[in-house]
């Protein structure tokens, strides 16, 4: 006698060739439940919507995808979100206004999100996949927040147990650390909702824990950690070779390059490192895509391409395949994260990940300080100031210079403590028992 | 160069090969920027086209811009006439009377309701498009917007120049080496 192999369901928006942040979240979670041993089918948003909103795809990234699972893309509304005159109907570019009020009125009436268009359809995408197989847990990954509710729906539809997994808090504003929206505001009635009826509740760090447990000491026993981790299938072991000594420095950035991070701060503190004799002609180069939507792309580039700060540069996207080439000509890295203790960067497990020193450059207070508590070769600036953030620069250009073969080893063990893997094993051996009630 | 009746002055000179910034500040929003920036285009030797809706109040366009203004031909439009007729009008010719000033207080009503807001910025298109001659919506280089409020005329505008750009401020390069920002 055989055993049927339970199926989970994963609701997201950003999977691959999508080259958002939390396309690598989704990624892990449907790769290491397929190795676990379930069927999953993951419902995400069409490639030609993430073509037309960021300009570009990860086709690389997507290649890699487990041919075990299985991926059905959903078309979603999104004439609302259309803000080149262009690319707009006629109906939204003739009445702008009548057009958003019955937005804003779909959003007051059926979900507080402005993705709220998207729950029937990928609720009735949902209904699909399990009259052809049946799914035995639903897991939603978000932002965007709609997906919980359509996690929600579908766990009374099916009557079948849903996750929900958070890579950003909704009702928390984790910049100002206080709530998102106005007293009374619908989005906490349907977090309370949507948290209180879920199997488990899912998030990045510890603070964020311990603040859903606080707000809904109902589903407290539920709330579980699920960090972020490394794919070290992605990110392979770099090339490494001590710096020459007549050879000037290589600093590099890699990720988005966002509007909120503390760029300026760091382009002066940049400037006033390159006093220091360990910097002399030293590089900074910048990889990634300027922000995530294709209209924000001048404004950020701007910042790091007016010439106007010695050695810095702007190399253009890499693929997340081709980080680890990246990181092999890299003496240093500089990550630089907006600063909030609610906010943990995934992406500094691919900079620990080079075996390199790494700056950081943010709050102290930022949870991504935690997860380098015992990198060897971190180097976090005391504050977010040009004079703290240029301590640090410096220091950790000492560091590369003097870095060897035994400390890049270190380094890298230390990066492999964090896969995606080691992160969702502890919740993803209680979704058996979830399942089975 | 305004005409507030049937709205607008020609430009008679001819104007190819020179770039067209066509200017959508409908309602008084950013208009003070909108008027420098244009300008700027007359001065660098583009053709500019001031769209407003606003009956030609507040700042006035400087020398070379072409201004049309939609307000009188909007009122004038379809339903709208019948909106527009005032009856204290008719009452104080009978009894020769002084006529009272402003606009028809049922029009004033009707065009501050919720539901003609929705629809105007659509209606000031259908009566923008009766003017080809000055709108020539096939040459246009550039489209200046100020909100939402400039989206219908703008979406039809760039259907007939699909080439054309569209901005809250005018592209440098057609101002040569002078760059305005809004």
């Amino acid at each position: 006698m055989t055993t049927r192999r339970k199926h989970v369901l994963l609701l997201g928006m950003q999977f691959p060739p999508a080259r958002g942040s939390g396309v690598y979240r989704l990624r892990a979670w449907a790769h290491h439940l397929v190795n676990q041993g379930y069927d999953v089918t993951v419902l995400c948003t069409s490639r030609d919507y993430w073509l037309q909103l960021a300009g570009s795809l990860d086709d690389e990234l997507a290649a890699r995808t487990d041919p075990r699972v299985r991926l059905v893309e959903v078309e979603i509304p999104h004439e609302h979100l259309i803000q080149d005159v262009r690319q707009m109907s006629w109906l939204h570019a003739s009445f702008p206004k009548a057009f958003l009020e019955m937005h804003g009125l779909i959003q007051s009436k059926l979900f507080p999100e402005v993705y709220a268009p998207l729950i029937p359809v990928y609720t009735l995408a949902a209904l699909k996949v399990h009259t052809r197989h049946r799914v035995d847990m639903v897991l939603a990954s978000g932002n965007p927040y709609s997906l919980f509710g359509v996690a929600w729906i579908l766990g009374k539809l099916l009557r079948r147990p849903y996750v929900v997994d958070y890579h950003d808090p909704w009702t928390l504003d984790v910049l100002k650390e206080v709530d998102a929206f106005e007293p009374g505001h619908p989005a906490f009635t349907w977090e309370r909702r949507i948290v209180e009826g879920a199997a488990r509740v899912t998030t990045v760090n510890e603070p964020l824990c311990d603040w859903y447990r606080q707000r809904y000491p109902k589903a407290a026993g539920r709330v579980r950690l699920v960090p972020l981790g490394l794919a070290e299938d992605i990110v392979t072991e770099p090339t490494f070779s001590p710096v020459p000594k007549e050879r000037p420095l290589r600093f590099g950035f890699m990720g988005t390059v966002r509007h909120d991070l503390p760029m300026e701060e760091f382009l002066e503190g940049w400037l006033i490192a390159l006093r220091d004799p360990v910097m002399q002609g030293a590089t900074m180069q910048f990889y990634g895509y300027l922000g995530f939507f294709a209209r924000h792309e001048e404004q950020i580039g701007r910042r790091i391409t007016d010439g106007l700060t010695p050695g810095v540069s702007y190399e253009g996207p890499v693929s997340q395949t081709m980080i680890t080439d990246v990181f092999g000509h890299l003496d240093a890295l500089v990550m630089l994260l907006p600063s909030s203790r609610y906010m943990t960067a995934g992406k500094g497990f691919d900079y620990m990940a080079a075996g390199r020193p790494v700056v950081g450059v943010h709050d102290p207070r930022n949870d991504t300080t935690s997860l380098f508590a015992d990198y060897p070769l971190f180097f976090g600036a005391t504050s977010v100031s040009p004079e703290a953030i240029a301590e640090a620069i410096v220091a950790a250009g000492r560091a590369a210079r003097g870095e060897t073969d035994e400390q890049f080893r270190v380094c890298r063990a230390e990066a492999l403590k964090h896969t995606w893997d080691v992160a969702m094993a502890p919740v993803a051996g209680e979704f058996a028992e979830i399942i089975d009630g | 160069m305004t005409d507030l009746g049937a709205s607008s002055i020609s430009n008679n000179g001819s104007t190819a090969g020179r770039p067209r910034v066509v200017a959508l500040a409908v309602t008084p929003r950013r208009r003070k920027n909108v008027l420098y920036m244009l300008d700027e285009v007359v001065r660098s030797g583009g053709v500019a086209v001031l769209i407003t809706a606003d009956g030609g109040r507040g700042d006035k366009p400087a020398a070379g811009v072409i201004h049309i203004d939609l307000l009188a031909d909007e009122r004038r439009w379809g339903p709208n006439r019948l909106l527009t007729a005032d009856p204290r009008r008719i009452a104080a010719a009978l009894t020769r009377r002084p006529r009272p000033k402003g606009a028809s207080p049922v029009w004033r009503r009707w065009v501050a309701s919720r539901p003609y807001r929705a629809v105007r910025y659509w209606v000031l298109w259908r009566v923008a498009r009766r003017r080809p001659d000055l709108l020539r919506p096939d040459q246009v280089s550039h489209v200046l917007v100020v909100g939402i409020e400039s989206w219908p005329i703008a979406w039809h505008l760039l259907r007939a120049s699909p080439e054309a750009s569209i901005g809250f401020s005018v592209p440098p390069e057609l101002l040569g080496s002078v760059a305005v920002q809004a």
